[in-house]
Order: structure tokens, then C-alpha cells, then sequence
């Protein structure tokens, strides 16, 4: 592929590297399905055609943008995933590893490229040269029989190389053939061939679908399709119901001769002979039936006895001609995308410039398949009416010229002369098929070329397929990626115009005091309170937009699970609830390194191995939870493993090695204190005697990460059953709830989700322990700090009677917070300090109350950690 | 640090000796470089204000705007020179008083103070100055680097001497006013 003339705009690279981002995720979620598949014996041929269909597009998009190394990479793992297509290549676990290496190596490009690098090449070539020796190692080639299915040998001849694996696996897996008739309008038959489909995926395979041998009207095409299911007739007529479409099963052989493999010997040994010249393949055609046929026939063979990459490209033409009634040829990638739904009919005289075009670069076969995509749109939109006779002489021409340029540009007036043709002439097409087939076999025959030559003009015709069909993806999706700071924008302007409303209460307010104005205030107020309901409506909508499922760290941390169990030696089963709920853009990217140090923890430290397993009665298989649910205005994300809980001993001592705790106090420490030490830096649960370098990440690393987001986590453990961690976080940060407090003559607000509870205590219940006030709460001692000691506010008279506490928390830390009044509750939006006076502690932020009041909002982790910090000092 | 807060009487009294362009060519020369300056346009546009009874000067492409003062809210563990921040518009704006910032000895600021919103890496700052002046034009000639007597911690904050129509004006390095550790 070559590089691009000069670089791609900012922009542009930034739509390309977000739009690869996708397409790689997408890649992800498959190849796990595929895992899934796998493990239940049951692989479903679409998920891999998905795969193959990502790794395709990520080709062409990253050829457009000239990054090579992905370029390569998705080359070669095309003819992987192409293998596993045809059933060349068994689907077995190593296999998977590569792939989803792949997936992780796709995910390092994506973000080098992002930051401009280029990255040294060796692990990408590392990559390749296993992918070309696993393709090589597994190539298999003796295909299972067809039984003894009398299936019509000429049609047999017709299948692609991925069709016939199909069918043979179908009959290999015992099902039944079934053979469906329908007839579909000319104009429609995108839509009623993919509505029929639709229908029949759940009964079984549809494996091909053909031209029918019965003749039809002029406006519509009548076709066969070959259904491999283990239903059975009348269910499969179930399914059927209310169609036109008549199934039939396909008879049984009395013997079980097998005409299949006599005739699949018979092709390869016609088109054997060297000697095949341009004119043999239209002789073929013509021989096949009518001028129509002939046409297209002729069309295929003549660019495969021409040149080359002529050969591909005239099979991927051949599959775009005849795109309504089947795509056929060797095309199988032209033949994908001519399946897809067109979504906009272009006219073919709208295409034919462009295939003009990229045949203007001298690369036939990527011209050639430019117009293999030209074909695709512009077929759907040919008139029915098109007369046979003028349309096929330009047809016969492009197969009388080896010219690219002009057969490409005359791929169109071809096409609506095959869509015709096939309508009416449809036997003969399928023995100009057939034709076409032996000849570009024969094509691959005759050439000395070496096959990687001839992969990179196929895989040419392909990126160019592929980039046609996302283009096509394009233009349907209903959707537009926003920068989230161009959200954050919005929300700031929603909170100014609640300080606008504020103003217009004021106002208001004093509307109100004038009784003259009894009407106007009525009236005013009126508005104000519609002005409210529709700014909820916006707020609330902004922080919908912003909100993405957490199925998309999800999917992220399952590749990782099955990465590190199978690093580990150990079966996992990894159990996903609750990926649809949604949380704040910003959060859900945030939460995706520490949900990775717990899940890895679980994996290295929880789970037992399978030996230990044993001997504790457990399963084989370890099982690793994580659910998600939201609880009112707080998501709950939950890890849970069934091992060995945590090492409560293996924690002290290395919470007393390194000091953190003193031996006496130790001792006294609960289950739950000890569960908390883990969250404190330098405490690790492993044992020093199997301790692994470079392993098991800091928890305490895991706490900061998440009370960054507001968030607390939790952690409970049963020894021998299990650990759970739970992490609590608020459902965005662009909007919080929050508690207004004044102290020491001033005003603060607490974000609502970090408060607990607030109390009101009479002061003589405070007492003190080494200087620090403390009260006791429902038994438990909970440390109280004032503000204008922490602060170090100027002492304003402390107001007397009864005190105000408000219950704050970290992790399992609990601390009272000593105000002078409670002021309510009220949405805020935190705006940062900026860069010097952000880096103060204790103070998250400023926001606004409404009347001008700029106040400070407090960091409660901070302060907890603060006060945590100042009771070790003092101990 | 101890020793005189400024210089700068120093300077303008005579006590300290500095060569002026004017101790070369003449006042009238200067002036006639000043006006052919203007006239095409070369030299840079400042904003003077007034600071504990001496002229600043910032470039007028750093000031976004000015704004009266208003109440401030008061950001605990902040420098001394930060009396608190301030909501412009809905942006929090840190303000500093370029007074205690400077180390100047003076009254706080009375009625004609200002707020100089300035940037700094995208982020907004608020300068308390006493009273804003007028925008002056300064051939490049006319500015020169600050005087090597001007020692002590002060001297980073002065990025040179602008020679206005009859006045000196102190220019203030605004990166360095702007540059300071928040404590823990």
C-alpha cells in the first residue's frame, strides 16, 4: 500500500485513529465471542466473517492514512482470519492468542499514532512472521465429502472457495440441505434477499444463493438458496411463513457417490492447460447460452487472461455485475460488500467517473474493484427496462480489451446488462460462471508469478472493497462524536443561565413585595417556573450525551482476563452483569486501570490453581464477577472471585515490616481494619517466598484512582470464599449534588456523595483521646475535625449549644466534620482553580450559589487522608 | 529579604546612575526615533497602571480585561499574596495583589483599584493593581533592560524600563509574577 502525498489533516487523523479505536474494539468483542464459541464447539461462521470484515476496514483506513505498520499487520492477519474462513485454518487456542495480540498490538499503534510516534517496527514484524507460520503450519486442505446429497454438479462448480468450505462443513456437522426458492423485485432485492436471510438465520446457514434455473418475468429475479440446517422442512416452511419463498429439501443420493469431488477435479483440470488464451474464455461464455450471458461471462475471464491482478479484479467485477442475483467469481471480499445493504442508490453514471478514476493509476486490479464497487451501487438503481442488446455490447467489449481504464469504466453499462441478464438469462449465467472460475484458476495456473505478488493485488482489491463498504457504513450512521470538553462547555453555560434564573427571582421577589404589581408577578412567576422545567431538561440532557456504558471497559477487561488466566495457568470463568449501565464519559475512561488491578489481583493472588482447587472442593474453573448497578445517583461496580480471600497474616506482616503499624496495635486490630491495610502504599498480600517481580499492583494506587472520581471502594473478604471489592462512584462529575455548610463564618459545600450522614450531637458528648476530639457513634469512636483548625481560619466565636457533624467517608475511614450550620442541599458544577491553586488540599474546587457567592467546595478524601496522616504522626 | 523595597526612587533621583539614551543623543532625538517609531507602526502597546505610588506597565495583548473589584472568596493555604479568588463570568479567577506580590511596601488599594485579568497557559489570573492609567506606545528603543542595581528577589518580576513621554514605567516579567508554589 502506498504512502499518501503529504500529511492528513489534524482533524482527519483524529476521525481515522477514533474510527480505527472502533473498529479494533469491535475486533475485540468478536474474537471474545469467538472464545466463547469455541469453548462451546459451536463457531458461527458470521463471527468470523465480522472479524475478517474489521480487519479488512482497519486495512484500508489505516492505507488512506499511510500507517504502515497497520497496514502490514492487518495484512497479514487477514490471510489468518481468511484461513479460518475457508476452514484451512483450525480455530484452536493458540490461534486466539495471536489474534487477540493482534487486538492489543492494534490498540499500542493506535495510541502511538495518536501521539505521533512511529515506533520501532520489530513488534509488529515479530507479530507477523507468527502469524505467517501459524497460516502455513495449519494449512489444511483435504475437505470433509458432501454425503450423499444430490446436489446439481454444475452448481457445485459455481460455489466460491468459502462457500463450498461452507457447505461441506454443514453436511460434516449432519445437517440437512434444504434448497429455498423465491423471487424478489428487481429494484428491492437488496432488502428482500437480506429480510429472507434475516429469517433464516435462526433455522440454520444460508450457504449460497444462485440464479434459479426457472425462467421469470422481466422485473423480477428468482433465485435459489441453499440452506444448511438442522431444522427440518416444516420447520423451515414455519419460517417461510408468509413469504413467497418455497422451501424444498435436497434429495439423498441412493448411493453415496460423490459427484462433488469428480467435478471439483474436473475444473482444475480443464483450466490446467497453458495454452488458454483471451478468446477461450469467451468461447466459454458464448458457449454457455445468450449474447446477454455471454457478456458477462466473457467479462470475467478476459481481465483473468490479461493481467494479472486483471484476474482478481476482473472475478471481483464479475461478483459486482451479478451483486442483485448472488455475487459470484472468486471475489469473495467484492462479493461481501455487494451483500451489504446500499444504503444510497447511486446512478451509475454518478459511479463510473470514479472507477474511471482509480483505473487512471494503472493498477488494474484496483481499479477493478473500484468498479466491483461501483457496481454494487450502481446495480440496485438499473433500470429494468435497460435493453439487453445496447447494454452488452460495452460489456463485450471490456472483456475484448486488456485495458483497465476502459474496462473499468465501462464496468457499469456491463452491470445493468447482467442485471437484466440475469433475470432472464439465468442458466446461462450460471454456466458462464462456471467458466469464469475454471479461467481464473487457470489464470493462477499459467502465471509464474510467486503467490505473494498476486495477495498483495488481491488484498489491493479488497482494502479498496472495504474502505467502499465503510464508506457506505458511513453515511447511514446516526451518530457524531463530540470532543467531552465541548460538553463540559455546554454544562458550564447551563449553570450560568441557573445564576441568570437566580437573578430573575430576585427580581421577582421584589415584584412580589409591590402589591400593585399582584398580576405581573403572577404572570413572571409563571414563566420562571417553565424557565426551570425546560433548564432541568437541558441540564439532564447534557448529562445523558455524556453517558456511555461501562460495557466499554468491559469488553477491555475481559481480553485481559482471558490474557493473564491463560498467563497464569488458570481457568476462569469471567462473569459480566450490568455492562449497560451507564456512567460519565470521563469516569467510565478512568475506571479502566484500577477495575484492571483488582481483576489481576483476583487472577494472580485470589484464585486458587487448579491443584489447590481440588484439594478445597472448589470447581476447577475459578469464576470472577463483575456486575454493575446503579443505586440511585451512585453507580456500584462490584469485583467479586471465588479464591482464597485475603491472607490476613501475609497483610500485617507487611503492614508491620514496613512500619505501618505497631505489633501491639496489630493485635487488636478487627478483620475489616486488617482488609484496609491492603489499600495502604507498600502493603502487598503475597507471600515474600513466591513473590513474582514486577507484579501486583499497589492498592493503594487503586484508592487515589478512585477518589479521584468521587468514588469510595470497599473491600470485604471471607478466607477460603472469596474477596469482593465494591466501588461506589457518583453517576457524573459535571453536575453533583452537594451539601451547603458554613464554618467558621464562612460557606463551603460538600459533595452530597461523600457525606454519609449529618448529626447533631450535644456538645458535652465530645470527648478527647490525646488531644483530638472525638465523639462515639453507635459504639464505634469517630474522629472529629473543625475546619478552622484544618484551615488555620482566623477564630471567630464558636456558636454555642448543640454542634452539627456531618459524617464524612473514605474507604472504610469515617470522620466528623464539625460545622456551625447546615445551609441545604444544592446541584453545583465544580470548576477547577486552575493549574497553581488546584494544586492546594483539601479544596476540589469553586462553584457558584446563586447572588454573586463564590464558594470553595472541600476535597473530603483529601482531608480524611489529611487527618489519617495527622493521627500516625501523633501515635 | 531585607534592604529598601525598590530601587527604583534610586534610579529616579539620581542616586543611582544609569545611561539613558537621551545621555547620548539628546532628548530631541529620542523623541524623533519615538515618533518615526510610531508611525510605522514598530514598538509595542502597554497598559500602564499605578502600584504603591510607581507606574507598571504590561503588555496590552496579555490583558483581557479590566474589571471593578468585588467581593472575594478566600482560598485557605494559599499564598499570602492570593486574597482569594473570584468568578468572572462563571470562570474562577485567582487574584493576586501585585502589591504583596511585589513586596511593596504600601496602603491597600482604595476606590479606583482594578482587577488586571491576564493569562497564563490558558489559565486566568486577576492582578489587584491601585489604579489603571492609560495605554502607552513604546518604540523598542525606548525599553530598556532592567538595571543591573536593581538586585533581590524583586528583580525577576522587572522584564525592563520603558521610557514614556515623561514618565518611567516599571514592565513587569508577568510570567514570573505568575510563577509561584502552593504549599501543601
Amino acid at each position: 500500500m502506498s504512502e499518501r502525498d503529504g500529511k492528513p489533516s489534524e482533524k482527519a487523523l483524529t476521525e481515522f485513529l477514533s474510527e480505527a479505536q472502533e473498529i479494533v474494539e469491535a475486533l475485540g468483542r468478536d474474537l471474545l465471542a469467538l472464545d466463547e464459541q469455541r469453548a462451546q464447539g459451536r463457531i458461527d461462521p458470521e463471527t468470523v466473517n465480522e472479524a475478517f470484515r474489521a480487519v479488512h476496514s482497519l486495512k484500508g483506513l489505516s492505507g488512506l492514512f499511510g500507517v504502515a505498520r497497520m497496514v502490514n499487520l492487518s495484512h497479514n492477519l487477514e490471510n489468518l482470519l481468511d484461513g479460518l474462513r475457508l476452514g484451512r485454518v483450525h480455530l484452536g487456542a493458540d490461534i486466539l492468542d495471536l489474534l487477540f495480540e493482534a487486538c492489543e498490538l492494534y490498540q499500542k499503534l493506535i495510541s502511538e499514532t495518536s501521539r505521533g510516534r512511529t515506533g520501532d517496527d520489530s513488534e509488529v514484524e515479530d507479530l507477523i512472521a507468527r502469524l505467517d507460520r501459524v497460516v502455513l503450519e495449519h494449512h489444511r486442505r483435504e475437505e470433509p465429502g458432501l454425503g450423499d446429497f444430490d446436489l446439481d454438479p454444475g452448481v457445485l462448480s459455481v460455489l466460491t472457495e468459502y462457500e463450498e468450505h461452507r457447505l461441506r462443513e454443514n453436511v460434516r456437522l449432519g445437517r440437512a440441505l434444504y434448497r429455498i426458492h423465491a423471487a424478489f423485485d428487481l429494484m428491492s432485492i437488496d432488502r428482500g434477499l437480506e429480510d429472507l436471510k434475516k429469517r433464516l438465520k435462526p433455522v440454520g446457514e444460508v450457504i449460497t444463493y444462485l440464479p434459479s434455473a426457472e425462467s421469470g418475468s422481466a422485473e423480477q429475479i428468482e433465485l435459489d438458496l441453499i440452506l444448511g440446517a438442522a431444522a427440518t422442512l416444516p420447520d423451515v416452511r414455519a419460517v417461510l411463513e408468509g413469504t413467497s419463498a418455497e422451501a424444498t429439501a435436497v434429495p439423498r443420493l441412493p448411493s453415496s457417490a460423490v459427484p462433488a469431488s469428480a467435478e471439483a477435479g474436473a475444473a482444475p483440470t480443464g483450466a490446467g492447460t497453458p495454452t488458454i488464451t483471451a478468446e477461450g474464455p469467451s468461447r466459454a461464455g458464448a458457449s454457455g447460452g445468450r449474447a446477454h450471458a455471454e457478456g458477462e461471462g466473457a467479462a470475467g475471464p478476459a481481465g483473468a487472461a490479461g493481467l494479472r491482478g486483471g484476474a482478481e479484479g476482473a472475478a471481483g467485477r464479475a461478483a459486482g455485475v451479478v451483486g442483485p442475483a448472488g455475487a459470484r467469481g472468486r471475489g469473495d471480499v467484492a462479493e461481501q460488500a455487494a451483500r451489504e445493504p446500499v444504503a444510497a442508490p447511486a446512478g451509475a453514471g454518478k459511479t463510473a467517473p470514479g472507477a474511471a478514476v482509480a483505473a487512471g493509476t494503472g493498477k488494474p486490479a484496483r481499479a477493478a474493484s473500484s468498479g466491483a464497487a461501483a457496481a454494487r451501487t450502481a446495480a440496485p438503481s438499473a433500470p429494468p427496462g435497460t435493453a439487453p442488446a445496447t447494454a452488452a455490447p460495452p460489456a463485450t467489449s471490456s472483456a475484448a480489451t486488456t485495458d483497465a481504464g476502459i474496462s473499468a469504466a465501462t464496468t457499469d453499462a456491463g452491470i445493468s446488462a447482467a442485471t437484466t441478464a440475469a433475470a432472464r438469462a439465468a442458466s446461462a449465467l450460471a454456466s458462464a460462471r462456471a467458466s469464469a472460475r475454471a479461467l481464473s484458476a487457470a489464470a493462477a495456473g499459467t502465471t509464474a508469478e510467486p503467490a505473494g505478488t498476486r495477495d498483495d493485488a488481491e488484498s489491493e482489491a479488497r482494502a479498496a472493497a472495504a474502505a467502499a463498504a465503510t464508506a457506505t457504513l458511513r453515511s447511514v450512521a446516526q451518530t457524531v462524536r463530540v470532543d467531552i470538553h465541548k460538553l463540559d462547555y455546554l454544562m458550564n453555560v447551563v449553570g450560568e443561565l441557573a445564576l441568570a434564573r437566580a437573578g430573575i427571582v430576585a427580581v421577582l421577589d421584589r415584584i412580589k413585595a409591590d402589591r400593585t404589581q399582584a398580576e405581573l408577578a403572577r404572570a413572571l412567576h409563571h414563566e420562571v417556573r417553565a424557565l426551570d422545567r425546560k433548564l432541568h431538561e437541558l441540564q439532564a440532557g447534557i448529562l445523558e450525551v455524556r453517558m456511555v456504558p461501562l460495557g466499554q471497559v468491559f469488553d477491555k477487561l475481559s481480553r485481559v482476563v482471558r490474557k493473564i488466566s491463560r498467563e497464569a495457568g488458570k481457568d476462569i470463568r469471567f462473569v459480566i452483569t450490568g455492562a449497560d449501565t451507564e456512567l460519565d464519559k470521563l469516569i467510565v475512561e478512568e475506571l479502566s486501570d484500577p477495575l484492571m488491578h483488582i481483576i489481576r489481583n483476583a487472577i494472580d493472588h485470589g484464585i486458587e490453581s487448579a491443584s489447590r482447587r481440588a484439594v478445597v472442593r472448589k470447581p476447577a474453573t475459578g469464576t470472577i464477577a463483575l456486575a454493575a448497578y446503579q443505586k440511585g445517583n451512585h453507580v456500584v461496580i462490584e469485583v467479586e472471585d471465588d479464591g482464597q480471600g485475603l491472607n490476613e497474616r501475609a497483610i500485617l506482616a507487611s503492614a508491620t515490616s514496613r512500619g505501618l503499624i505497631d505489633k501491639a496495635l496489630a493485635a487488636e486490630l478487627g478483620r475489616r481494619d486488617i482488609h484496609n491495610l491492603i489499600f495502604l502504599p507498600g502493603v502487598s498480600t503475597k507471600h515474600r517466598a513466591d513473590e513474582i517481580s514486577g507484579r501486583g499492583v499497589g492498592m493503594d494506587v487503586v484508592k487515589t484512582n478512585i477518589a479521584k472520581l468521587s468514588g469510595i471502594i470497599d473491600v470485604q473478604s471471607e478466607p477460603g470464599h472469596g474477596t469482593k471489592f465494591s466501588i461506589t462512584l457518583p453517576i457524573t462529575l459535571a453536575i453533583i449534588q452537594a451539601l451547603v455548610i458554613r464554618a467558621a463564618a464562612r460557606t463551603y459545600c460538600i459533595p452530597l456523595n461523600s457525606v454519609l450522614e449529618s448529626l447533631l450531637i450535644d456538645a458535652a458528648d465530645v470527648r478527647t483521646i490525646e488531644r483530638r476530639e472525638v465523639i462515639t457513634l453507635r459504639g464505634a469512636t469517630l474522629p472529629l475535625i473543625r475546619l478552622e483548625d484544618v484551615f488555620k481560619l482566623p477564630q471567630v466565636q464558636r456558636p454555642q449549644g448543640p454542634l452539627y457533624v456531618v459524617v464524612v467517608g473514605l474507604a472504610q475511614h469515617r470522620l466528623g466534620l464539625v460545622v456551625d450550620d447546615l445551609a441545604g442541599q444544592q446541584d453545583i458544577v465544580i470548576k477547577p482553580l486552575g493549574k497553581l491553586l488546584g494544586r492546594i488540599r483539601g479544596i476540589a474546587g469553586a462553584t457558584e450559589l446563586g447572588g454573586q457567592q463564590t464558594v470553595l467546595v472541600l476535597d473530603v478524601a483529601a482531608l480524611v487522608e489529611e487527618a489519617l496522616l495527622r493521627a500516625a504522626e501523633a501515635a | 529579604m531585607a534592604g529598601p523595597p525598590l530601587t527604583w526612587d534610586a534610579i529616579r533621583t539620581g542616586r543611582a546612575r544609569v545611561a539613558t539614551e537621551a545621555s547620548y543623543t539628546g532628548l530631541a532625538a529620542a523623541r524623533r526615533a519615538r515618533s518615526a517609531a510610531k508611525a510605522i507602526g514598530a514598538g509595542r502597546e502597554l497598559l500602564s497602571f499605578r502600584l504603591a505610588g510607581e507606574d507598571y506597565a504590561l503588555d496590552i495583548i496579555r490583558i483581557r480585561e479590566i474589571i471593578k473589584p468585588a467581593p472575594l472568596t478566600e482560598v485557605p493555604r494559599a499564598p499570602a499574596f492570593v486574597p482569594g479568588i473570584i468568578s468572572v463570568r462563571g470562570t474562577i479567577v485567582p487574584v493576586i495583589d501585585l502589591r504583596l506580590r511585589l513586596r511593596l511596601h504600601a496602603p491597600p488599594p482604595g476606590k479606583p483599584a482594578r482587577i488586571l485579568i491576564v493569562s497564563k497557559d490558558d489559565d486566568p489570573y486577576g492582578l489587584l493593581v491601585d489604579e489603571v492609567r492609560q495605554v502607552e506606545r513604546l518604540a523598542h528603543q525606548d525599553v530598556e533592560a532592567p538595571p543591573a542595581v536593581i538586585g533581590g528577589l524583586e528583580a525577576e518580576f522587572i522584564a525592563g524600563i520603558g521610557r514614556a513621554e515623561n514618565k518611567l514605567l516599571i514592565l513587569l516579567n508577568l510570567d514570573a509574577v505568575l510563577t509561584f508554589e502552593v504549599g501543601p
